[in-house]
């Protein structure tokens, strides 16, 4: 079997010049996956020892896209600490990371996701074969904030004001890029900043406007006793050349540099990694601010399309938290628990802020007393 | 893909060009000779292996079945969301178009669904599954965005690389056909695909009717109504536009009392002419709000559900007021509700149909032009002064003083403020000092300000020069009466109003 292998977002951010060691390690990608191939014949994918081929103990971390810059130079520098210890990381969306270890099996013993509510939904609510759940405690370390990202070169980027951002992105010769909301978090956070702005700025029909109307299956809104539910329609078909539909929203800054999309919206971390202009959304419903967690409750975004089929799609606006937890089938929890005490500890919190990704100081558990003693020493 | 640890880097640095240079051989060698039979499966030997199903149709394939349809073979690759790129490699299979002729095929209200073993499923359109449209296609190097070289082909795999799929991807992966230098967005790749359904992309819909009764009507109920010969009728506006529904007025008349809901005519004139409002409700809660004066059997008036033919599109959908009586204001799309608001309390009931509701609390007074004219009459001369500085009048008008119309709904403190709504849900609010005070600004005949000679009084005329106001105006307009020589501003007046709310701020 050959498999051809390349990272381009890897290339990406080394481009960008917050990130170093990604750029080597996906160089070397393509001649391993090379090698793979030839010698492998089509048995497998990488396989899932836990021990690497270095005889050091692997420790597996599945991590949200959108911290694949923070968690890679948290993996060196982690590595560096504990040379016995060889961290493997994985991004994908964050019900993905999730869904890797409840349903398809993988040796996984951190998870890292965008949404802390996935963990108690996905993990706490699935046992393993001796009963117990997935996981029964989460650390919410970081937050994030959304923002309106765009470059000099957008159409209309000289007039765009924190006022009138929304009419200015609603034009019809504007091209808006949008993060698939039935596959990525940013797509449904997008829904839900436009629905709040709606009542931010006493203006009806934004998301409508924005977004909705551009898909031949329009997406919608209504509102029953004061929380205003969208409803995606299963199939998202766009009906215009202002709707800009991606599966992630990685995608859609490389459109946005490249110039084929004027607008898009995503989590400001990420955007400052990639060194776009953005635009500051006010707390009200930028979906980062948890004085405002009222407000966002109000809205609520509904799939029609059921991507998982043990995954209930439907995601109630929250301020926006990242979640860790430990797998309780990891094998390897004394490992673990050293990597979150890393990724917590003022080396790990000061790489998140190198990377401008916001930490939540304190950090924030739902359940401190199950988690393991040495985590425990963050929450006093 | 996994990421490597730096430990390998030297080595694989060494290796990769070695690997690269096979692999590129290997990769020429065997993009146009590959036909060797795929490795025999359990899946192959007899099992279903894949089921398609349209409506009532379901055929199932086995391996074997599957490989004796037409053979789909060519490039296609992938990039995760996280700008992994896998691939291109040669795969073998079956297209998507060829497998759903089993099922009599898809239509452009169609789409289609394909699960996977582990629950994982993914929805393609009529134009992806057709045309290879929708589908961003990017340069297997670089990752960029490219216009592809190939229409992209939808296809369910069983070979990759002339071997059969193994089990961490197979025995079957749908699969987005481009070139050797192109790949797709991995989100549309399924693999361990087993099932594929035919679903239909026209969204049900229901029209909620609230009133002295509640029904739901179904898509197919509504259709079935509008029929022509049936309720159904035809309006073509202005830009051609040939707009198919039923006139309001009929989905009025099966809620607009309990009992006589589809007869012959369930429409009550009696009902209607007591007075009730009529609201049209969008599903993002837009509404658009109708005197029954103005609804009453008017087929100028009609919720629409086709436009040229074709359901309703965008933020139209499902249906739209449209029609010649509909005003641009009025004319709502994406309706999902329509709702009859009645009097709640004691009602004045004069001859003729309710022209103005006058609500205070639950208390809403329906008047007739007669009723109106039952109020003491108030005579004088009044105009306006339009934000252009021209001046109308001062006229003679006759009408209602405003605080003796609040006076029969129990009248206002200074705690309340009126809110005036006309026919085409224009609106204007007064507060306790305009309305009691004659609290205005008054100007004389050259537009100049100018104390008040007489205190101005808010009124509703009726009249003006001793006749009828015309239907661009009247009925009822409210005003502001002053003296023969002043006039107030004429953002205070508001032509043909339906609607005066007591509200407290």
């Amino acid at each position: 079997m050959r498999i051809f292998v390349r990272h381009y977002w890897g290339k990406m951010l080394s481009n960008s010049g917050r990130i170093v060691s990604g750029g080597l390690l996906l160089v070397c990608l393509i001649p391993l996956f090379g090698l793979i191939g030839l010698t492998a014949c089509g048995t497998s994918v990488p396989s899932s020892s836990t021990q690497s081929t270095t005889g050091k103990t692997k420790l597996v971390v599945f991590e949200a896209d959108s911290l694949m810059v923070p968690f890679a130079r948290i993996e060196k520098e982690f590595e560096q600490q504990n040379p016995d210890i060889d961290v493997e990381m994985q991004a994908h969306g964050s019900i993905q990371v999730i869904r890797q270890v409840t349903e398809l099996g993988q040796d996984v013993d951190v998870v890292a996701v965008a949404d802390f509510s996935l963990i108690p939904m996905l993990m706490y609510a699935t046992k393993m074969a001796d009963g117990k759940p997935y996981a029964d405690w989460y650390i919410k370390p970081a937050t994030n904030t959304m923002v309106l990202a765009y470059t000099p070169q957008s159409k209309y980027a000289g007039e765009l004001t924190a006022d009138n951002w929304y009419q200015i992105v609603s034009r019809t010769d504007v091209r808006f890029g949008l993060a698939d909301p039935r596959m990525d978090a940013v797509g449904y956070r997008t829904l839900m900043t436009d629905i709040l702005a709606e009542s931010y700025y006493q203006k009806g029909n934004i998301m409508r406007d924005m977004v909705g109307s551009s898909f031949s299956i329009p997406i919608t809104a209504s509102t029953q006793n004061g929380i205003t539910t969208v409803t995606v329609p299963e199939l998202l078909e766009p009906s215009n050349n202002h709707m800009y539909l991606r599966g992630a929203n990685m995608q859609l800054l490389a459109l946005l540099e490249s110039g084929d999309v004027d607008y898009t919206f995503d989590y400001k971390s990420v955007v400052l990694q990639h060194n776009l202009k953005y635009l500051e959304l006010p707390p009200e419903i930028n979906l980062g601010d948890a004085r405002f967690a009222e407000t966002y409750s109000k809205v609520v975004v509904k799939l029609d399309f059921r991507r998982f089929k043990t995954v209930e799609p439907v995601f109630e606006g929250l301020p926006i938290g990242y979640g860790l937890a430990i797998a309780n089938n990891s094998k390897h929890q004394q490992e673990a628990v050293k990597f979150l005490q890393f990724l917590l500890g003022p080396t790990g919190q000061g790489i998140f802020k190198e990377c401008s990704h916001p930490e939540l100081v304190p950090p924030e558990s739902d359940n401190v007393n199950a988690l393991p003693e040495a985590l425990k020493l963050f929450f006093h | 893909m996994k990421q490597l640890k730096k430990e390998h880097r030297a080595l694989i640095g060494v290796v990769a060009i070695v690997v690269l240079l096979l692999v590129s051989i290997l990769g020429c060698s065997t993009q146009s000779t590959t036909s060797a039979p795929a490795s025999t499966t359990p899946a192959s030997t007899g099992g279903a292996v894949l089921t398609i199903v349209n409506g009532s149709q379901t055929v199932t394939y086995t391996m074997s079945a599957l490989k004796a349809l037409p053979v789909t073979s060519g490039w296609a690759g992938q990039m995760s969301s996280t700008g992994v790129i896998t691939g291109p490699n040669q795969y073998k299979g079956v297209a998507m178009t060829e497998l759903l002729k089993a099922v009599g095929g898809i239509t452009d209200t169609s789409a289609v669904r394909v699960s996977a073993k582990d629950g994982y499923a993914m929805t393609l359109s009529y134009n992806q599954v057709t045309q290879g449209s929708g589908f961003p296609v990017l340069d297997s190097t670089t990752g960029k965005e490219v216009t592809a070289t190939n229409k992209p082909i939808v296809f369910v795999a069983y070979e990759m690389d002339g071997k059969a799929l193994d089990d961490t991807i197979g025995p079957l992966r749908l699969g987005i056909m481009t070139s050797n230098t192109q790949v797709t967005d991995g989100h549309w790749w399924v693999k361990w695909a087993q099932k594929i359904e035919v679903v239909s992309t026209v969204q049900p819909w229901t029209l909620k009717l609230d009133g002295a009764i509640t029904e739901n009507i179904d898509q197919a109920t509504f259709e079935s109504g509008a029929a022509i010969g049936c309720h159904g009728v035809k309006y073509t506006d202005a830009d051609g536009h040939a707009w198919e529904g039923i006139p309001l007025w009929y989905l009025i008349g099966r809620v607009d009392d309990p009992t006589d809901t589809h007869k012959g005519d369930a429409f009550s004139d009696e009902i209607a002419a007591k007075g009730y409002e009529v609201q049209l409700i969008a599903a993002d809660g837009y509404t658009v709000k109708l005197a029954s004066a103005n609804t009453t059997r008017n087929n100028g008036m009609i919720v629409a559900y086709k436009m040229d033919g074709k359901p309703l599109a965008d933020k139209n959908w499902p249906l739209k007021l449209v029609g010649s009586a509909v005003t641009k204001q009025q004319g709502i799309g994406g309706i999902v509700s329509m709702k009859l608001v009645f009097p709640t309390a004691a009602t004045t009931v004069m001859a003729g149909p309710v022209i103005l509701n006058v609500i205070k609390g639950s208390q809403n007074n329906g008047y007739s032009l007669s009723g109106i004219k039952a109020l003491p009459a108030l005579t004088g001369f009044a105009g306006q002064k339009s934000k252009t500085g021209n001046i109308t009048g001062p006229l003679p008008y006759k009408g209602v003083a405003l605080t003796d119309l609040l006076a029969t709904a129990g009248g206002i403190t200074e705690a309340n403020s009126v809110k005036i709504t006309a026919s085409d849900n224009y609106t204007k609010t007064l507060t306790y000092s305009q309305i009691t005070k004659g609290d205005f600004t008054t100007y004389d005949s050259t537009g100049n300000a100018a104390n008040a000679e007489m205190k101005p009084v808010v009124f509703l005329a009726y009249e003006q020069d001793g006749k009828a106001l015309d239907a661009g105006t009247g009925p009822l307009q409210l005003g502001v009466m002053t003296c023969k020589n002043q006039v107030t501003d004429g953002s205070w007046w508001v032509k043909i109003i339906v609607k005066i709310e007591i509200t407290t701020p």
